[in-house]
């Protein structure tokens, strides 16, 4: 388990997202997460406490094979229990941040972090700035919901880099019409239209977890990976994080469908000049094909309203908020007849009116 | 005896100049009541000062409307300078008719065109000339009749069916605004395509090929002209019809 210390007070800190660098909440210093790193690793090697964390590991494989783990906190003692994919969370007693780098080691370990750059507070505004101009939305909903739980939490993504190799056949028609005599001809021309080629893809993600929808991780994108940085435990500091329980190779199957549609689209729009175009037949080969482990930042939402709970995720890079809301039924009904009476109305007198004169 | 014979035959050569000037049914095939659409016919013309015409004949070949229009000039019909006047010109043989307005007027409308049409379409198509002719002059005797007191005959206002009309395109509308208003209140969703991972300007198309099969030519009749524009006429001057087959 890890956790950073201020080497002014003390105190543990946190990652600032504002600042983009370590802060302690105590004595306001800000430091390089680098300088932390090492910092850190100085401490380790002088204290003698780190020999007493081989005692919870005898425990963890106890309850193993119940996917529970537990850990002590090493600032107070107190247990902490979560799933075999847990990371970093914080001390249920004394709110430490704490980061179990052994979720990172190995082959564990994240190629690539994207540091927040949004904060708590951010993610509430940007929350009630997403029911503004919603005008299906219950009006009890905005002063009744209440939030249960805010969480920063690092998501792990598969990113996949390749290029897509495309055949495709495509039964095409173009058609013309002339008058002649008593008749109306209609010439109907029928083509084969062949297209193949290469397109390269870079960092199409997938989420690695299988806790987090992918419908939800999918509609924060995009993600700006040209500012993702190589991973280090710090930026971990002060939010949560899940190690991925869905393999990159499982993942790939989601990979391999965004990345075929996006082929069949590029090479569709080579094909012009035709009054209809069929697909007939396609095929994509990917080749040259990378993978990197990432985690990218979400902060989740967790909130109720009439006893039914609504998620919301915010894209903690990007400020991107997405959520579904409900529809108040009665305040649909009433802009459907509403406006429906009212063009009704309008079109009536269009037609009165074009009567008249 | 000779001056007698003489008087006579004047008279009959002067009754048969004045019949066929005053003419205003013409009938080369059999229409019951011929007479009587003529006195008809020719009460309305002298009573509106508008000339109404009908003629029932098959002797003319060609466009129906083609026929009218040389018909009209071959009998000189008309009156005025633009030899105004309206004929309704029926060919029994090939079930054509064509409602032919000679001279540039603002009497017969396109509603007022619409109006005669609806009047004798449902009688000639069981064969009734007699009460098409009939219904015919007594359309053209309410448009008339409207004119001269300063008001044109308008087809009166559709109310059920401009209700429908408005209603569907109402709840259109409607439909389209709350789905949208429905769209913004869902935001998750999967996003398919990897479109805005692609690399810049790394699409290479190698092959691109459109390789023609074969053809297929086919044809419809086209649909016949019922065009109300105005059109030069045989006789000089401009005419407007509206013909069909029944």
């Amino acid at each position: 388990m890890e956790e950073f210390k201020c080497p002014n007070c003390n105190g543990v800190i946190n990652f600032d997202t504002s600042s983009q660098l370590m802060k302690c909440p105590y004595c306001d210093s800000e430091f390089e997460p680098e300088s932390i790193r090492e910092y850190n690793d100085i401490l380790k090697n002088d204290k003698e406490d780190f020999l007493n964390w081989e005692s919870p590991q005898a425990k963890w494989e106890q309850e193993e094979e119940n996917n529970i783990i537990r850990y002590v906190c090493s600032s107070c003692g107190g247990e902490i229990i979560g799933d075999k994919t847990l990371a970093a969370t914080s001390c249920p007693y004394c709110d430490n941040n704490t980061i179990l780098s052994h979720q990172f080691s190995g082959d564990l370990k994240p190629d690539l972090v994207v540091p927040f750059c949004y904060d708590k507070e951010q993610a509430k505004k940007a929350m009630l700035n997403h029911f503004k101009g919603k005008r299906l939305l219950p009006k009890t909903f905005k002063d009744e919901h209440h939030i249960d739980e805010i969480k920063g939490i690092y998501v792990p993504f598969w990113l996949y880099d390749g290029c897509a190799d495309g055949n495709f056949r495509y039964r095409c028609t173009r058609t013309r019409t002339w008058p002649a005599g008593d008749y109306i001809y209609t010439e109907t021309s029928y083509y084969s239209a062949l297209r193949s080629g290469t397109l390269d893809f870079s960092n199409v993600p997938v989420d690695g977890s299988e806790k987090m929808p992918n419908d939800l991780m999918e509609s924060l994108e995009p993600y700006d990976l040209l500012k993702a940085v190589d991973f280090n435990t710090a930026y971990l500091a002060g939010f949560f994080a899940d190690r991925y329980d869905v393999s990159a190779e499982n993942a790939s199957v989601r990979a391999n469908e965004r990345v075929r549609n996006a082929t069949e689209e590029a090479f569709r729009s080579t094909v012009i000049g035709f009054t209809s175009v069929i697909p007939e037949h396609g095929s994509v080969n990917l080749s040259e094909g990378k993978i990197k482990y990432a985690l990218l930042p979400v902060w989740l939402l967790n909130t109720t309203w009439k006893k039914q709970k609504y998620v919301f995720a915010m894209n903690g890079q990007t400020g991107k908020l997405v959520g579904n809301l409900p529809v108040d039924k009665g305040i649909y009904h009433r802009w459907l007849w509403g406006v429906t009476a009212l063009t009704a109305l309008i079109v009536f007198l269009i037609l009165f009116l074009f009567w008249w004169f | 005896m000779k001056k007698i014979f003489s008087v006579i035959l004047i008279i009959l050569t002067l009754l048969v100049t004045v019949n066929a000037q005053g003419t205003y049914m013409y009938a080369d095939e059999y229409i019951e009541n011929s007479s009587a659409l003529e006195n008809k016919l020719s009460e309305i013309s002298s009573a509106y000062d508008f000339p109404v015409y009908g003629a029932f004949t098959s002797e003319y070949s060609g466009d129906v409307t083609h026929c009218a229009d040389r018909f009209y000039a071959f009998y000189d019909l008309g009156e005025g300078s633009e030899l105004t006047g309206i004929l309704l010109f029926v060919n029994p043989e090939k079930r054509e008719y064509s409602i032919y307005i000679h001279g540039d007027n603002e009497i017969f409308t396109d509603d007022a065109i619409d109006l005669i049409e609806d009047s004798i379409t449902p009688y000639l198509e069981d064969s009734y000339y007699y009460e098409a002719f009939s219904a015919y002059a007594d359309s053209c005797e309410e448009v008339l009749s409207l004119h001269q007191k300063g008001t044109p005959y308008k087809t009166p206002f559709n109310w059920v069916g401009s209700i429908i009309i408005a209603l569907v395109i109402g709840l259109v509308i409607g439909f389209i605004t709350v789905s949208s208003m429905k769209g913004k209140m869902t935001s998750v969703r999967f996003n398919n395509s990897a479109r805005q991972y692609a690399v810049n300007n790394s699409f290479n198309l190698n092959t691109e090929r459109d390789i023609f099969l074969f053809r297929t030519v086919t044809f419809i009749r086209r649909p016949k002209n019922n065009s109300n524009g105005s059109h030069r006429s045989a006789s000089g001057g401009s005419y407007r019809s509206r013909s069909g087959s029944f």
